[in-house]
């Protein structure tokens, strides 16, 4: 029997501030093999990526044993020098952040390049061409010359999967490797990423996405491994709870497609565009689009990075003025709208607070635009709108930093609230969460909606997760709005992929 | 491309205008007459209100400001820098002089600045939380703290008095340039050196380095392919605005180790009121600043390929 391509046992990996990131861990991938790492955010499943690579600080403690099949040494045991010459040829890694990835002032082609360099190998122009243009990245020649931010975000993922498994790896790590990505290219990136690949261990948190590209997972709950099996088994038969937490996450039940209600409209639109003057030309961000959007409703717009609908979000919430077309705010062609009247929620909740500011500053910062309002009673309306999100619990004198992620995208929607909107915007709102926190978010949204009234016109690229709770869901492709096709009504069709 | 260029030369212009007109501003709220400390300076100890009256008219003072400083303007733009009130000689002449002497001083002491920080900070950020890191950090702080005058003082009475490494007088040539050099580096070797110190940390926590790293890249290579140029954009500009400042240390550095070069002869300037003396420094300075901090900003171009290539980013 050949011995696995890498095998991990009893690894204990405790950092300098005490916490400890994996507790017992022990796995194999076998040769050929494609295994997933699931989890919440914060279950250890990067740290235990991160340690079998030696990527973590020379001050985290890490016990334990790492083999690599061809060599016959634990290479915890080895110093770090050795270690990364000896695993760097036969570990391949594909990290998160496809634009975080490349050093912005080299070219994609250096970047490519840098693992052959390394070893001390002379790259072939010729043959790194044709690798590329094998992962679909078109005029490869070219395009090695151009920098990253010349580059798509899909592309990129492409060609650090190329440059990751150059050497031809016995395993390729992936730290989330689509997570960045609109969901269709997810899927393609993936497949790239298990072609090119003679293993794959790939880190993730949306268990459908593991279940569709691996042939075993392996759950992680606070730093432990709570289940492993098969893709069929465990989402067939999940017994640990997270797996069923996770699972329970990952299906969404579109919410049924509604008419626009009989209430008053909050927001229209008329023909308006959009135009950006690029370094050649112009680029039109958005064709003529009409839109409107009633009080107590859900207006999503979904459609792939780069479609417009961000532009479309600014131009309805009165940031930004169209080059032509009408719009017009409770049913007054204007500017814009009344102070306060429109609010929006961004996609980075922690830098959208001052970190300064304790949460009652912050939160009801919308109400001293038009009044003068005490300390004292500025805490207690804090307190009553972390109540209104479900986080009543919290210190309204406490800080961002003090907060999750998830707590901090609340604050922000309370923030919102406050101020008695007729229309939150929100551009990706759950963007930066993970699938679980997502979820509740988009409940809670919905939950205002309904009680508050408010109407929401909220952007995303992730279709389902919207899907289930937006009346309307429109669709955005190269700045062309289609009111008319709900993407929920034919979910099984399937989808194009953007370029 | 062009645009740019002519929008920063015309920013440079009105930059010279504006600080012609401060430094104007100034010199007639000063509340000294020149004339009298002019006669003085020409032999002349106790003038009679005839001769006071004289030399007004002679230098125009009884003029209204501002047609002083237009005629002083025209005549600038026709290469007529003005003569010296106290020497009689044209300004040109005295300051080219002794301008050699001072730019050898800086030039070295710039050079001794840029290598030293970029030796000390590199080295610093590369053994992060370890020993030399925390030398650096000591040796660094000490360098800014210290003023200049002190240093200079310190390095006269023990290394070229006491050790006799060196000469008391300095004659503004190679052999006697370095003890004033590095007294005038100093400053800006700790607060370089801890500017690109951070800088190069910061690159290096960079998600690209974690990939570099992965890849089993060497730390020199981690360091001298992507962390240094990553961080060389902020620490340049310092740089830039830092020139300045080597250049408005000099009087000082050179009145300590009596070096022959335009800074002592401006101060005296100064307190004269020898406006054309004055005014035509204060436009060489700003001049040499102004094609310094053009120059770094050319180069911070070629430097980051994001600058060269403007992309609208939609949606």
């Amino acid at each position: 029997m050949t011995p696995p391509a890498v095998q991990v046992e009893d690894l204990c990996v405790t950092y300098p501030n005490g916490h400890r990131g994996a507790i017992g861990v022990t796995f194999a991938v076998d040769e050929g093999e494609s295994v997933a790492l699931v989890g919440e955010s914060g279950c250890g499943k990067t740290t235990t990526l991160r340690s079998i690579q030696g990527l973590l600080g020379a001050r985290t403690r890490i016990t334990g044993t790492i083999r690599i099949a061809d060599v016959d040494v634990d290479v915890l045991t080895l110093r770090p020098r050795e270690r990364h010459l000896l695993t760097a040829r036969r570990l391949g890694y594909v990290s998160q952040d496809p634009y975080g990835a490349y050093d912005p002032l080299r070219t994609v082609g250096h970047h490519v390049r840098e693992p052959l360099l390394i070893q001390g190998r002379r790259p072939d122009a010729a043959d790194l061409t044709a690798q590329l243009t094998a992962v679909g990245i078109p005029e490869a020649a070219t395009r090695l010359g151009q920098h990253p931010h010349q580059w798509s975000g899909g592309m990129l993922q492409r060609a650090t999967i190329v440059a990751g498994t150059q050497l031809s790896p016995l395993v390729t790590l992936a730290d989330e490797p689509t997570s960045a990505l609109d969901a269709d290219l997810a899927d393609n990136v993936l497949s790239t990423l298990r072609a090119r690949s003679r293993a794959v261990l790939f880190v993730t948190h949306d268990l459908a996405l593991a279940a569709a590209h691996a042939d075993r997972i392996l759950v992680m709950h606070e730093g432990r491994i709570v289940e492993e099996g098969t893709a069929a088994t465990v989402l067939r038969q999940p017994r640990h709870d997270q797996t069923r937490l996770l699972l329970a996450a990952s299906i969404r039940a579109p919410r049924l497609v509604r008419t626009p209600p009989r209430t008053p409209t909050v927001a229209s639109a008329s023909g308006v565009t959009k135009r950006y003057r690029s370094g050649t030309g112009t680029l039109t961000a958005v064709q003529p689009a009409d839109l409107s959007i009633h009080a107590g409703e859900i207006v999503g717009v979904v459609g792939p990075s780069g479609s417009g609908k961000s532009t479309l979000l600014r131009m309805v919430s009165g940031m930004e003025p169209p080059d032509s077309g009408t719009l017009t705010w409770n049913g007054q062609a204007s500017a814009g709208p009344t102070p306060g009247s429109v609010m929006p929620i961004s996609q980075d909740p922690l830098s959208s607070l001052d970190p300064r500011w304790p949460l009652w500053r912050s939160i009801t910062e919308p109400l001293t635009v038009t009044r003068r309002l005490g300390k004292a009673e500025r805490i207690r309306l804090a307190r009553e709108a972390l109540t209104q999100v479900g986080i009543g619990h919290l210190d309204p004198l406490a800080r961002p930093r003090q907060l999750s992620v998830g707590q901090a995208q609340r604050v922000a929607i309370a923030r919102a609230l406050i101020a008695r909107p007729a229309l939150i915007v929100a551009d990706e709102p759950t963007a930066s969460l993970d699938v679980r926190t997502a979820q509740a978010m988009m409940a809670l949204l919905r939950d205002l909606a309904d009680r508050h009234g408010v109407a929401q016109f909220i952007v995303s690229h992730d279709v389902a997760l919207l899907g289930t709770i937006a009346d309307r869901l429109l669709t955005m492709t190269d700045g062309h709005l289609d009111a008319a096709a709900d993407p929920r009504a034919h979910a099984d069709a399937p989808r194009q992929e953007p370029s | 491309m062009a645009g740019r260029v002519l929008r920063r030369f015309g920013a440079a212009l009105a930059t010279l205008l504006a600080a012609s007109i401060l430094v104007w501003v100034m010199l007639m709220a000063a509340p000294t007459d020149p004339v009298e400390g002019i006669l003085r300076a020409r032999g002349i100890l106790e003038p009679d209100p005839y001769q006071v009256a004289a030399m007004r008219t002679e230098l125009g003072l009884d003029d209204p400001p501002v047609l002083r400083y237009l005629r002083w303007l025209a005549a600038w733009f026709h290469g007529d820098f003005g003569v010296s009130w106290k020497s009689g000689r044209p300004v040109a002449e005295e300051i080219a002089q002794r301008l050699p002497a001072t730019a050898l001083l800086t030039g070295v002491s710039m050079l001794m600045a840029v290598v030293a920080s970029v030796l000390l900070g590199v080295t610093a950020a590369s053994c992060h939380r370890r020993a030399w890191d925390t030398v650096v950090r000591v040796i660094t702080l000490a360098l800014v703290i210290v003023p200049s005058f002190l240093f200079g003082l310190l390095v006269l009475n023990t290394v070229v008095l006491r050790l006799k490494w060196g000469r008391v007088v300095a004659d503004g040539t190679w052999l006697t340039v370095w003890w004033p050099a590095l007294t005038l580096a100093c400053g800006a070797i700790g607060y370089w050196s801890r500017v690109l110190r951070a800088s190069v940390l910061e690159a290096l926590s960079a998600p690209y380095l974690l990939v570099s790293r992965a890849r089993g890249a060497s730390l020199t290579r981690q360091v001298f392919v992507h962390a240094l140029p990553n961080a060389l954009p902020p620490w340049l500009t310092i740089v830039a605005l830092g020139a300045a400042g080597l250049l408005g240390g000099a009087p000082i550095v050179e009145a300590v180790f009596t070096w022959p070069g335009v800074g002592a002869y401006t101060v005296q300037a100064i307190s004269a009121g020898d406006a054309p003396v004055v005014l035509f420094y204060t436009m060489v300075a700003i001049t040499t600043f102004i094609v310094v901090s053009l120059l770094t900003d050319v180069l911070v171009t070629v430097l980051d390929p994001r600058l060269r290539t403007p992309t609208a980013v939609a949606s």
